[in-house]
């Protein structure tokens, strides 16, 4: 690696009033998220926001699957796949989101913070969702190690990345900010 | 320098990625073992989250990847009573390896991926990782099982028209289920990461002090 540009790579050291305020900031958003009532987040959240769009773009990608969508349940033939509290992306989202509002930036690089994770997180989902279709439906003996161990490790891998990305860009910008003004 | 820049940041994420798949294939080689070793741990931990029951962990026979934990009702209380479990009554739970295993690999990969300058940081935050990942799993796991016990004991009570008192392991397994299962490792990696920079000054920060 380059030594100019090594120590700035490098200088990023997590203080421990951040990390203070990233759990703070997750445990308060947890404990929003925990005020929705599971009916609301079944019938609306799970139904309209993750399971219509994944039966469509498995609807695009094998037609004969025959999906389709009751409630919180994306079911096939051969597949019941249940979205419940906890496996919606939420955790992820709220880590990136944490992550992103106790980081020194200006809000507006906050906000875009925000919102790349949103973006994020949902497509992530929706992808890890359709995976897990087409899992249950041609090799149920792989889902179990997929669910629980490969997927989210992935995923906390592509969030911690991203948070990575959106950080050096910010920091660029306020300094870019900082130097013009 | 914006294209050395680039250069340095696709390095990191390269060396991130190579960390992570790493720590995930440990996992898969270890995992077992690690879980072995700290199944001890686990038993004191459950033992102290409740006192209607003595736990005792144990690998299912049929499917080898579920650690199940038994629980044996000593002193079951005035609900659990009331709801028809008796003394002596055995509740059994258990949940796979792989799910016990994600708060140490995420302790494990981060670590390994985040650059430090020097071998003293990477030394000091390798040794922290160590009991860093090992509290994320007793953090974790036991509590994970101990409140599906609970679930079971509410499901009784909850059948008989009886409610019992919400416990904070009950709370924390909802919690930690939901995701704080991944935000607390990310934490305790950053912690070590933390701790690593504050007292393993690298070695050009002792050449510029020393200067």
């Amino acid at each position: 690696m380059n030594d100019e540009v090594a120590p700035r790579v490098r200088q990023a050291s997590p203080g421990l009033a951040y990390l203070f305020g990233f759990a703070v900031l997750y445990l308060v958003m947890h404990l929003l998220y925990h005020a929705v009532p599971d009916r609301v987040l079944a019938d609306v959240v799970y139904r309209w926001g993750i399971n219509a769009p994944a039966a469509w773009i498995i609807d695009l990608l094998a037609p004969d699957a025959n999906v389709r969508v009751d409630g919180n349940s994306l079911l096939a033939p051969r597949v019941h796949l249940e979205v419940v509290r906890g496996c919606d992306g939420s955790g992820a989202f709220f880590i990136a989101c944490a992550a992103i509002l106790a980081f020194r930036a200006s809000w507006r690089a906050r906000c875009a913070g925000v919102l790349l994770s949103f973006v994020t997180v949902f497509v992530l989902n929706e992808a890890r969702v359709i995976t897990l279709f087409f899992v249950v439906a041609h090799r149920p003996a792989w889902f179990m190690p997929l669910h629980t161990y490969f997927i989210p490790l992935v995923l906390i891998a592509a969030i911690c990345a991203m948070f990575a990305l959106w950080a050096r860009a910010a920091t660029r910008a306020d300094v870019a900010a900082a130097a013009g003004g | 320098m914006r294209a050395n820049e680039s250069r340095a940041v696709s390095a990191l994420l390269l060396r991130g990625l190579v960390a992570w798949a790493l720590a995930i294939a440990l996992g898969v080689l270890c995992g077992r073992g690690v879980v072995d070793t700290l199944r001890a741990a686990m038993e004191t931990i459950t033992e102290g989250l409740s006192e209607e029951y003595a736990p005792r962990y144990y690998w299912h026979e049929e499917q080898p990847d579920m650690l199940m934990l038994r629980a044996d009702l000593l002193t079951p209380s005035a609900v659990t009573l009331a709801s028809g479990v008796r003394r002596g009554q055995v509740v059994t739970t258990g949940t796979n390896l792989f799910h016990v295993l994600v708060p140490p690999v995420i302790v494990v990969a981060l670590v390994a991926c985040w650059p430090l300058r020097g071998w003293r940081q990477y030394a000091t935050a390798a040794a922290l990782a160590v009991p860093a990942a090992t509290l994320s799993l007793l953090l974790t796991s036991p509590f994970l099982l101990a409140g599906k016990v609970e679930a079971l004991l509410r499901a009784y009570a909850a059948n008989t028209g009886l409610e019992r008192e919400d416990s904070l392991v009950y709370q924390w397994m909802t919690m930690s289920e939901g995701g704080a299962r991944w935000a607390l490792p990310l934490l305790l990696a950053l912690t070590c990461i933390a701790l690593a920079n504050r007292f393993a000054p690298s070695s050009r920060r002792r050449q510029a002090s020393a200067g």
